[in-house]
């Protein structure tokens, strides 16, 4: 088996650009030209052009020694822009450049031209419009209760919302189209089946004019979808003719074939049917968080037949699914400013989905399910990120290789629970069937191919609310009164009064949060709609509706996402303990010492510190977070969806700990001010749990997962703790003990040697972090200086670059 | 459940959880405070009094190690990971120090691991009086049995202890029909050379069937723990070299041991 990179992959990853990437506006361009020129057309029509265009006329090439052809952008390695979320103003473009970002002078002055189309068009400035003379909801949209604040109704955050990431917009949509409609028919056959709708069409109801138009629509995009890869096939050919190198020339020549077959008609072999997945993928992206969905599954029929008839091997598959990995790598859209800050640039969750159940229930791990492993071992690349899903009858093989693959250090892959996530869904209302059939969306969201698209996904600040709780309603920081008078410190006697208001405060803001929502999809309705998506849900071409208009099967729209719930809780239980247990101070007196930052109260800062905390399997503040998740839930399924249903409650934190903590002042669980909030949503707040990955895991297991759309255990080893095959195979059952008892979702950072070194510095962050050499096990902060520097020296790891 | 069991005390200095190098499966570790040994070369002498140890941080805070607890309370903090021990076919390894230096608190927390069906493993020196700790290795399913110098004389030296009753009490132990495996801590220089590896071999070959063998090469961990306690650390002692390692593993598996380098 390949694990190590073939000479055509190592070439092509020597390829890859990670610093100094240009800006491609050539896409932006080609789209705004068309749009220009279509004015007073329907609007549905008019982006179908505006896509068509792109397709039509961007650049396109093919490198030396590629076997799968497609790119996104117009330049190899290019970040691409999309016009529909927010502008580029100036001083965006000036921080792009100083952050090492390629743009020429020319490309520069056009980002500057090209702006002026799409001022007043964003979605930034149309939600921003709506909302800025409603006193009430403006207050909130600026008050960073959801991320990000809103500075100006055409600037989100001075930047930071233009292109965000911080929630999702036009794009973004945590979508799991069925890419069996594009394998398994092709493209031509649902073209077909929207025109049979148009044949048919009878002017009857009030809508049939929308779907005429929406019909349309389909058509021109999926026609230039097939045309996109009409142009690679023409290239390719040409290619060949010009190739001394006969070999080169005849795999042009495949390529060429294989793109005049897909994705217009069904594919047949395994090369296709992977050519055929990338061509509409690309057609997706570059949105930042479309879901592969489950790969081992969509191309099994394909792989088994090719291999029955000897047409491909084993290597050959893992070489082609490394090939995947280094042109996932390419695709990016530039986030804002604020947002790259945190993601590096380069954050994005092409979410790869393997292993789980059948449809009927039966394991439905297979050969490739252990090739897009290899493939990830073989082209150690962050991205496509992978997801295994586990169930009793996964094989422990599939979880070992994994691990191996954790082994590396790119965080990469999750482990979930089927048991979880099918039990949500059922409870949501889906077939058993259908459930079984989920794959993951974003992060770790369920999603059911064809049948589910998240548009609205608000991160909710929980501790700047809980300081709003403390203020009687008032921001802390503007002493704007946002939320209702709850009490002032000194009405609250005893601890339940006080739980009482900070739920009171929840739900308030949960409720605006709704609102909210509502005001996102009103603004993406009718203005930014995709008909290739919508073509690829459920009855898509037939319908003739916008995925912005319909309600879907799992009709998941809408979620509400909290962020540093587990601040919360240990927040307050310090407060129950030290405050209404042992009467030590007063609220009033805690109030003064947080206004301080803890700066002149040490000992005070200490006894917060040293109050239980999440993660430690201590009921005390344990169950303070497991009601506070189910209130949070139960809050959250209360709210209408903007399409009929209910709203959905997830918990995930993405990267938004950081910008919630910088947002949020001192904390009762110890935390100063602007310091990150817990990541995830299951994981203890860094640093503070120190009994263990087990007595993590069962705090964990004391809050009720399966009522959420996701939730995040972020556990850190040291790669000592994963050294032998040994040792892959007892972290392979603490994995399933813990999704097989009611864990969702667990990961694995395999601490790297920055993180050594800031646990050097700053022990206080890191007293959890355990590793283990020689069969000795210590908290690493407990170690001599001597002996970390030992350790240090020992942890390296494969580059990724 | 026996009350009288979950009634003795002893000294612990420390519950470690996700413990997977001390034996099969995920399992809990307690480490048992106080050892009848004074290993030239330790590197846990936090555990070497039964007292508890007052340290001393680097940054200048203090800190008491060990404490004294009942074996009810010990079991009930290992009894919490049941559900991973379960899965995993895993349990409970009582480390030290030396848990037969506290027989009766030993036996007493096996004895409630026994009868929550969790598998036992004691780690061990093998020093002391077989009458008082046959109980023990009844209770146990796997030992852990450490052997550091055949010979008298050395072993003196460096344990400061007679090996005599670790030879018989291993013997005993395979009479029982308890499995053990043999630790061997290898310091370059004390234990490695041939002569000694010989006689362990010999001796391991004449005492156990198909015996399973972990080589551990010293390591200095323990350093920070000296100072932290005011003590100064042993100086001088080395790991036997990479080649030297694998040529005393492939002399050992010649012989027919299942052996692995490191815990």
């Amino acid at each position: 088996m390949t694990d190590v990179l073939t000479d055509r992959i190592g070439r092509m990853k020597s390829r890859l650009r990670i610093t100094g990437r240009p800006l491609c506006t050539e896409k932006l361009r080609l789209m705004t030209e068309s749009l220009r020129s279509t004015e007073g057309q329907a609007e549905a029509i008019r982006r179908a052009k505006a896509l068509a265009s792109s397709l039509e006329r961007i650049n396109i090439w093919i490198d030396d020694d590629e076997l799968l052809v497609g790119h996104g952008a117009s330049k190899r390695g290019g970040f691409e822009l999309a016009g529909d979320y927010g502008l580029f103003t100036p001083d965006e473009v000036a921080s792009l450049k100083e952050e090492g970002y390629v743009i020429s002078p020319k490309d520069e002055a056009e980002l500057a031209e090209l702006n002026k189309y799409y001022k007043g068009r964003t979605f930034v400035s149309r939600l921003g419009g709506l909302l800025y003379d409603n006193q009430r909801l403006w207050e909130f949209m600026k008050s960073g209760v959801v991320l990000p604040p809103w500075k100006s109704p055409e600037h989100g955050s001075g930047g930071g919302y233009a292109q965000g990431g911080m929630g999702l917009g036009p794009g973004l949509l945590l979508g799991a189209i069925d890419y069996r409609i594009v394998l398994e028919k092709g493209l031509n056959q649902v073209i077909a089946e929207a025109e049979g709708e148009l044949d048919n069409i009878r002017y009857i109801s009030a809508d049939t004019a929308e779907r005429v138009v929406y019909l349309r629509s389909i058509i021109i995009t999926l026609s230039a979808v097939i045309q996109f890869a009409n142009r690679y096939a023409e290239h390719a050919h040409r290619l060949a003719e010009m190739t001394p190198d006969a070999l080169r020339s005849s795999e042009l020549e495949e390529i060429s074939r294989i793109c005049r077959r897909v994705p217009a008609d069904p594919a047949r072999t395994f090369r296709e049917a992977l050519q055929s997945f990338w061509f509409i993928y690309l057609v997706i992206t570059p949105s930042s968080v479309a879901p592969m969905g489950r790969l081992d599954q969509l191309l099994l029929p394909y792989y088994e037949a090719d291999r029955s008839s000897g047409s491909i091997t084993d290597d050959e598959v893992v070489e082609l699914l490394a090939e995947l990995r280094l042109h996932d790598m390419e695709i990016d859209r530039v986030a804002g400013k604020a947002n790259r800050k945190k993601h590096s640039g380069q954050a994005k969750w092409h979410n790869c989905t393997i292993g789980g159940v059948k449809s009927d229930g039966s394991d439905a791990t297979n050969a490739l399910s252990y090739l897009i492993l290899e493939a990830a071992l073989a082209c150690p690349t962050p991205h496509h990120t992978i997801t295994i899903r586990v169930h009793e009858g996964t094989p422990d093989e599939l979880l070992e290789k994994g691990l191996e693959v954790v082994k590396m250090g790119l965080g990469l892959p999750a482990f979930v629970s089927d048991r979880s996530y099918i039990e949500f869904l059922v409870m949501n209302g889906q077939s058993l069937e259908s459930s079984r059939d989920y794959v993951l969306a974003g992060c770790l969201d369920a999603a059911i191919p064809g049948r589910s698209r998240v548009i609205s996904f608000p991160f909710v600040v929980v501790p700047l609310i809980f300081e709003i709780a403390l203020n009687n309603g008032r921001h802390p920081r503007t002493q704007v009164q946002l939320g209702p008078r709850t009490g002032e410190l000194e009405e609250f006697e005893d601890f339940d009064t006080l739980a009482e208001a900070v739920k009171t405060q929840l739900a308030h803001f949960l409720s605006l949060t709704a609102e909210r929502n509502h005001a996102e999809v009103a603004v993406q309705r009718g203005a930014y709609s995709d008909p290739v998506l919508s073509a690829l849900f459920d009855g898509g071409a037939s319908l003739g509706r916008d995925y912005l208009e319909r309600e879907m099967p799992f009709e998941n729209g809408s979620v509400m996402c909290p962020v540093g719930m587990v601040n919360l809780a240990d927040s307050l239980a310090a407060i129950r303990k030290i405050i209404f247990d042992e009467k030590r101070i007063s609220l009033r007196e805690m109030k003064e010492a947080l206004d301080a930052d803890w700066q002149g109260y040490p000992e005070l800062h200490e006894e917060f510190l040293a109050a239980p905390k999440f993660g430690n399997d201590d009921d005390y503040v344990d169950l303070i977070a497991a009601d506070l998740y189910s209130f949070w839930a139960e809050t959250v399924r209360s709210f209408k969806s903007p399409f009929g249903s209910q709203h959905v409650p997830t918990a995930i934190s993405i990267t938004s700990h950081w910008a919630a903590g910088e947002l949020t002042g001192a904390t009762p669980d110890g935390r100063k001010a602007g310091q990150c909030l817990a990541d995830g949503s299951m994981s203890p707040m860094q640093g503070r749990d120190s009994h263990g990955p087990t007595a993590a895991m069962r705090s964990a297991l004391k809050i009720n997962q399966d009522e959420y759309q996701a939730t995040l255990l972020n556990l850190k080893f040291h790669p000592s703790a994963l050294s032998s095959e040994e040792d892959l195979r007892k972290l392979a059952l603490l994995i399933r003990t813990y999704l097989e008892s009611g864990g969702k979702h667990v990961q694995f950072n395999v601490v790297d040697r920055g993180t050594l070194l800031d646990a050097q510095e700053h022990p206080e962050d890191h007293q959890d972090l355990v590793v283990r050499i020689a069969g000795y096990s210590a908290y690493f902060v407990t170690l001599s200086k001597t002996v970390q520097d030992d350790i240090i020296a020992r942890t390296e790891f494969p580059s990724i670059g | 459940m026996s009350m009288s069991a979950r009634d003795v005390t002893g000294e612990i200095f420390d519950i470690q959880s996700y413990s997977i190098h001390d034996g099969p499966g995920i399992r809990t570790t307690v480490f048992l405070k106080g050892c009848p040994l004074r290993c030239l070369w330790c590197q846990n002498p936090e555990s070497q009094h039964k007292r508890p140890d007052r340290v001393v941080e680097q940054d200048g805070s203090t800190r008491v190690i060990g404490r004294r607890t009942t074996a009810g309370e010990v079991f009930d903090e290992i009894a919490k990971d049941e559900i991973f021990y379960r899965r995993s076919n895993g349990g409970i390894t009582l480390s030290g120090g030396e848990p037969l230096a506290q027989p009766d608190f030993t036996r007493a927390i096996l004895e409630l691991s026994k009868e929550a069906g969790f598998h036992t493993a004691i780690d061990t020196s093998g020093y002391g009086r077989w009458s008082s700790v046959e109980e023990i290795f009844r209770l146990c399913d796997l030992v852990l049995y450490d052997l550091k110098h055949l010979d008298l004389v050395q072993h003196k030296t460096i344990t400061g202890v007679s090996n005599k009753p670790i030879l018989q009490n291993l013997g005993k132990i395979a009479k029982l029909g308890v499995e053990t495996w043999i630790r061997i801590p290898l310091v370059s220089g004390w234990n490695d050379a041939d002569e000694n590896i010989k006689s362990v071999c010999e001796f391991v070959s004449a005492t156990i069937e198909s015996p399973r063998v972990f080589l551990l090469p010293y390591h200095n961990f323990g350093e920070g723990k000296y100072l932290a306690l005011g003590r100064t650390p042993p100086e001088g002692f080395e790991a036997p070299k990479e080649e030297r390692l694998s040529e005393i593993k492939a002399f050992m598996e010649e012989l027919g041991f299942r052996v692995q380098i490191g815990g």
